[in-house]
């Protein structure tokens, strides 16, 4: 089956995550009809690390399964040598001086610290990558959504990628995890919602918490989505099953709901903006 | 007799999942020693649901344990998760660091 990657060549991550989605319906549906897949980049003009670890943890997941997938490349040199700098599809163990180059690891449940460990190496290759004035928030928000996979996502398979922009002055994390998704854990929590966004507007209000007795939980994505878009001034765009959620900075959420093209498991992507004086994370952690 | 726990050699320098916590403090719950001193030299942050699960599993722990050489940023951290508790109600009768004004005390 011949597949044409559009990809928007705005900045704007929206629309590049709705393209990609629509992508990852398209190989799923070719891969259940047992078809051979040519993935066709030609006409792909720009790539936000959105993109290529959506599109990347997809082709790794139906080729585990014993799909058949071939790419043609970009004609555009500089998108063809960018997918190639940061490891796509595969992944890839260097780095260079503005991203951390996509990294995929598979769950190993008899390892208890895997995931500190995995969240530790992709810190130290980001911390000299990260302007100071971001303080700890980096550090802040990796941590919380690391412990949310390794918590509650029962994932099989996760993915990690970020690219700092120093033109543009952003920086943008990537984290998938294939794991039961937001909603679905609500649901074996008896944790009422009407759609998959609602569920996630839940899970960032920080009201809610799936640990029953355990109190002063459930503030992580609250307390990450304060940061990055109250203090940061950033973006925050959440895709957990069929739901949806963006923020920006002083607006309302955008909550959408896909009739097909959802996801299985969790991402999260983080546009943070250089910000002008030095992160102080504190008083967001309070409460 | 006081054990002697060097956390980055446990941890690495950043202390991101409560997973790693419960499976730390099974460890030392199960040695000998009554005193244990947890030294935080180059833990350079502890994320803030590990702060939180650290001082739930140091209060249940029968072991005295004693914090030094933690960095103004991961003291920051439990400072932040100890007043949480205070504003919520939460009850937690000690401290881990003093380097601060805002400390929940005993």
């Amino acid at each position: 089956m011949e597949m044409k990657v559009i990809l928007s060549s705005d900045d704007d991550p929206i629309n590049q995550i709705k393209q990609s989605l629509e992508i990852l319906y398209k190989i799923e549906e070719a891969f259940m009809k047992r078809e051979e897949i040519n993935l066709d980049f030609s006409e792909v003009e720009w790539i936000l690390p959105c993109s290529a670890i959506l599109i990347s943890s997809k082709i790794i997941d139906v080729q585990e399964q014993g799909a058949k997938i071939n790419y043609i490349e970009s004609k555009n040199n500089k998108v063809k040598e960018y997918l190639s700098k940061i490891g796509f599809p595969l992944g890839k163990k260097t780095d260079g001086d503005t991203y951390v180059s996509i990294k995929h690891f598979a769950n190993n449940p008899e390892d208890r610290n895997q995931v500190n460990k995995e969240s530790n190496e992709l810190l130290k290759k980001m911390k000299d990558k990260i302007p100071e004035e971001f303080g700890s928030s980096v550090q802040y928000i990796l941590g919380e959504l690391s412990d949310n996979i390794d918590e509650h996502s029962q994932f099989t398979f996760a993915s990690l990628m970020a690219q700092y922009y120093p033109r543009k002055e952003h920086m943008d994390i990537a984290v998938l995890d294939n794991g039961i998704s937001i909603p679905l854990l609500f649901e074996k929590n008896n944790i009422k919602f009407n759609k998959d966004s609602e569920a996630i507007l839940k899970a960032i209000s920080g009201e809610i918490t799936t640990k029953k007795n355990e109190e002063m939980r459930g503030y992580g994505l609250k307390s990450c989505k304060d940061i990055a878009v109250e203090e940061i001034n950033g973006e925050l765009h959440i895709i957990s099953r069929n739901g949806a959620i963006f923020i920006e900075s002083k607006k309302k959420p955008e909550l959408y709901d896909f009739d097909s093209a959802g996801l299985k498991g969790t991402f999260l992507y983080f546009r943070l903006k250089t910000p002008k004086k030095k992160v102080n994370i504190y008083p967001y952690l309070e409460g | 007799m006081v054990k002697k726990v060097l956390l980055s050699n446990e941890f690495d320098s950043n202390i991101f999942t409560r997973n790693t916590i419960s499976s730390f403090f099974e460890k030392i719950n199960s040695i000998n020693n009554k005193e244990i001193e947890l030294d935080f030299s180059r833990i350079d942050f502890i994320s803030r649901s590990c702060a939180d699960e650290y001082l739930k599993r140091k209060q249940v722990s029968k072991k005295k344990i004693i914090e030094v050489n933690m960095s103004k940023e991961v003291c920051s951290m439990f400072n932040a998760v100890q007043n949480q508790y205070k504003k919520a109600g939460f009850p937690i009768s000690f401290s881990v660091c003093s380097s601060e004004k805002k400390l929940v005390t005993a």
